[in-house]
């Protein structure tokens, strides 16, 4: 009978499991009714839930309790329940969460997530009255340009977060090897060049150059053709890392190195292959980790910089490993107004899906978080403990507990402070980036482009530009070989995707007038 | 009516196969039916059921690319290399180690070779690129220090599928040693003490009786693995080799390939038309494989 025990272990282990399974769900919504010490004047108790990425700060639950309070003074009986998804669930945790029709009053969405799809679908809610009534402070806090031009379909189905224009490259260097090798301050690539020559021959152990191999658009050819503002090329909507397809200046015409290689973005390929071939660029490009944390560890002596202004910490870890060195950066973007051109959209929405019971109430909360005194306990703690102010526009944070992950929820530029590490310089660069009307208008504002139709002629292509692309961009192959078999495999879908694009963008021209 | 009166005779040991084969239906059988999303435009926010047919245009970016051929090429030949070295040196490695007579010895070596299969692939390609990078890697330091060129292991396609199978090797086989050490224990000793009376050595008493006597196993092994041979190992190739496009002419294989063609796109209906791809080709390869072992050894196959 040794057999009919082992069964009912083994069933009713199935069923603690099936149990466990089935009650997990519903647990999170209905906290809301539980503790009703609030005082009747302030309403039913209501529970936000937020649904962001990443880590849960190890203070939240500190500045949560003290936003509660807060809001009670304020008249808001609002409690808040933060719910962090990790990086690596985040696609299919939040789109179950979406479709499943799980109560969460406010969700962290991205055009590289899905928020194109999730929003053609229906699933969010169009805010464009409800803030109109209850979130004045939203609208007053960024710019009409930005709140414009982030619409879905004339619907304003989600709150853009920062206020960011294109991106800026740079280069960092080394700024303590530059002045041992009694270098002048970089500020052309002729003399960028000399201090990685310099580099290489008084300096063998030390890697000249090096770059995210695998992302081309960083490579040393990537981020000249990126910044020759004389030209002005610019990326497709198409591919958004690779320049076969492109566009010049602020101009809805695509064109196609295909059928005709543009004589400049040529030169910069070939100089990288013979910086390459010379031994400036790093011979391992293409494997070697991250490059950030090479420079940290001070194997070498320059990068591509996806920032324009330096992160401290960078800096510190590099000295911990290197004492005494020190860093730069050589500047490619013109902060000059109208030097570039924005089409305004931003990476990171806050959206308050149809699901959710209590849409008026998320606006409401979120109207009075944009008032500074609530933003800033909500973006940084609580001051004094994990912050103090540094000037009008500038914070120190005091404590690590409390990281700023306002990117992903609350971030308006109006309020917004930045680190009290930046330099005046880096100060006003971030302000100037940060201003809308600093930027032309790109003629493309508004459009998305829609890829299902043409979805296997994207994935071919993606396989033919992983294979040869990133190769020739870093200088790692003979250009005028690899460039021959690229163009014999990928020219047809490339002028597929070509037609398409152009006939979406005429389309939405058209559609404009 | 030979089926239930089958069942009923022996219920006590059918109660006992359930919760594997109800394992087997839940997590290997229903999801078959997932294969039906490769003939369908699958939106997930329109379920299954209301997903349009699409006919065979998923597999379209797959068999109209010119790569397929080389990425099945390469899969099957590096998984090839893995069954036959890793296997084989498994083998080799279980016989020794059950040579070895000191106890305390056996268990030291036996746990130093197990012990690379417990390391992830994220770190294993760390290791890997702290030996063979250009700049300070171990052994062009090594090549350098004998007065020879530095070698550049990541610009080099040709050397890949050797440094893969060693890695391979070394991470893998002591893991398979094991389970050949389990079987090779299990075999009587009565065999051993015969043929020595009869004078056997060593070498002849591993070659007649420990090698027929595990053959069995090694056969499981190898249609096991055969089983899986189109399909590339995906965490170890992806994490040494990445996204370096000048070793993709020996190391891209089907997953990496398809990873790389559809991580924009997030399309699960192009990607289950490889998955179906990988699965057929698999049943075809066991097939293939189980009719050679029966052709040789007809107790060996597995049906």
């Amino acid at each position: 009978m040794k057999l009919r025990k082992w069964l009912v272990v083994m069933l009713s282990v199935m069923l603690v499991v099936l149990a466990a399974c089935s009650n997990s769900n519903p647990s999170g919504g209905n906290e809301g009714g539980g503790d009703k010490e609030g005082g009747a004047d302030l309403g039913k108790e209501v529970t936000l839930k937020i649904m962001l990425p990443g880590d849960r700060p190890q203070d939240l639950d500190k500045i949560v309790a003290a936003a509660e309070q807060k809001m009670k003074e304020d008249g808001l009986n609002y409690k808040l329940n933060f719910v962090f998804v990790p990086w690596a669930d985040l696609a299919s945790k939040t789109q179950v969460t979406l479709t499943s029709g799980e109560e969460i009053d406010m969700i962290y969405d991205a055009p590289w997530l899905h928020i194109n799809q999730m929003t053609s679908e229906g699933y969010y809610t169009d805010l464009t009255d409800l803030i109109k009534e209850h979130g004045q402070n939203i609208l007053n806090a960024g710019s009409e340009l930005i709140f414009e031009a982030n619409k879905f379909n004339g619907k304003m189905t989600a709150i853009p977060l920062g206020s960011k224009n294109g991106h800026a490259n740079s280069i960092i260097i080394r700024k303590d090897i530059r002045e041992e090798l009694g270098l002048e301050e970089v500020k052309t690539h002729e003399q960028f060049i000399e201090f990685l020559r310099a580099v290489k021959e008084k300096k063998p152990e030390i890697i000249p150059y090096s770059a995210w191999g695998v992302s081309p658009d960083l490579s040393y050819a990537g981020i000249r053709i990126e910044n020759d503002y004389e030209a002005g090329f610019r990326v497709t909507p198409a591919f958004n890392r690779n320049f076969t397809l492109y566009l010049k200046g602020n101009d809805p015409t695509v064109y196609n190195l295909f059928d005709e290689m543009d004589p400049t973005i040529w030169s910069y390929i070939e100089l990288t292959r013979s910086m390459y071939q010379e031994g400036l660029i790093n011979p391992d490009i293409m494997s070697s980790p991250d490059s950030k944390v090479m420079l940290k560890s001070g194997e070498i002596a320059s990068m591509t910089y996806t920032d324009f202004s330096m992160q401290q910490n960078t800096l510190r870890e590099l000295q911990a490993n290197v004492p005494g060195a020190d860093l730069e950066i050589f500047e490619l973007y013109k902060f000059e107004k109208n030097a570039n051109t924005s089409d305004y959209k931003q990476n990171d929405y806050l959206a308050i899906p149809k699901a959710s019971k209590n849409p008026v109430d998320a606006i409401k909360f979120l109207n009075w978080a944009h008032e500074q005194d609530n933003y800033n306990l909500i973006s940084f703690g609580i001051e004094g403990e994990h912050w103090e102010a540094v000037g009008d526009t500038q914070y120190k944070p005091l404590k690590d507990s409390y990281p700023w992950f306002g990117w992903s929820f609350l971030w308006a530029p109006k309020y917004h402070k930045f680190s009290a590490e930046f330099s005046p310089e880096d100060l006003a660069k971030n302000e100037f980036y940060y201003t809308a009307e600093n930027f032309e208008k790109d003629v493309l504002t508004g459009f998305t482009f829609d890829t299902s139709p043409i979805a296997n002629e994207i994935a071919q292509f993606n396989s033919i530009d992983a294979k040869y692309y990133p190769l020739i961009m870093n200088g790692v192959v003979d250009p005028a070989e690899a460039w021959d078999k690229y163009k014999k495999e990928g020219e047809a879908v490339v002028k597929k995707i070509q037609n398409e694009l152009q006939g979406q963008i005429q389309t939405f021209l058209d559609g404009q007038k | 009516m030979g089926f239930f009166k089958e069942i009923y005779r022996n219920r006590s040991l059918y109660t006992l196969a359930l919760p594997g084969l109800l394992f087997l239906v839940i997590f290997a059988y229903i999801p078959m039916f997932g294969h039906l999303i490769a003939f369908k435009k699958f939106n997930a926010t329109i379920g299954f059921w209301n997903s349009p047919w699409v006919g065979f245009k998923n597999f379209e970016f797959f068999f109209s690319s010119g790569q397929w051929l080389e990425v099945t090429w390469n899969t099957i030949f590096l998984n090839s290399l893995f069954i036959i070295f890793g296997l084989g040196l498994a083998v080799v490695m279980a016989i020794l180690l059950n040579e070895i007579r000191l106890a305390i010895v056996k268990r030291f070596a036996q746990s130093i070779i197990f012990m690379p299969y417990f390391i992830s692939w994220m770190v294993v390609s760390l290791m890997v690129y702290a030996l063979l990078n250009t700049t300070d890697g171990m052994i062009n330091q090594m090549l350098k220090s004998l007065g020879m060129d530095a070698v550049g292991w990541y610009n080099n396609a040709n050397f890949w599928p050797s440094i893969l199978t060693i890695v391979y090797v070394w991470k893998m086989a002591g893991y398979y040693s094991i389970i050949f050490l389990a079987s090779i224990t299990g075999i009587s000793s009565d065999y051993y003490e015969s043929a020595r009376i009869d004078g056997a050595t060593r070498f002849q008493q591993i070659r007649h009786i420990t090698l027929p006597l595990i053959r069995p196993t090694i056969i499981v092994l190898a249609l096991l693995a055969v089983g899986r041979i189109f399909y590339g190992d995906f965490a170890m190739i992806y994490g040494i080799i990445g996204d370096n496009a000048a070793l993709f002419s020996t190391t891209d294989v089907i997953d990496t390939f398809s990873y790389r063609a559809l991580r924009q796109l997030g399309d699960f209906g192009m990607s289950s038309s490889v998955a179906l791809y990988q699965s057929i080709m698999g049943v075809v390869a066991i097939i293939l494989f189980n009719w050679i072992i029966r052709k040789v050894d007809k107790d060996s196959a597995l049906f």
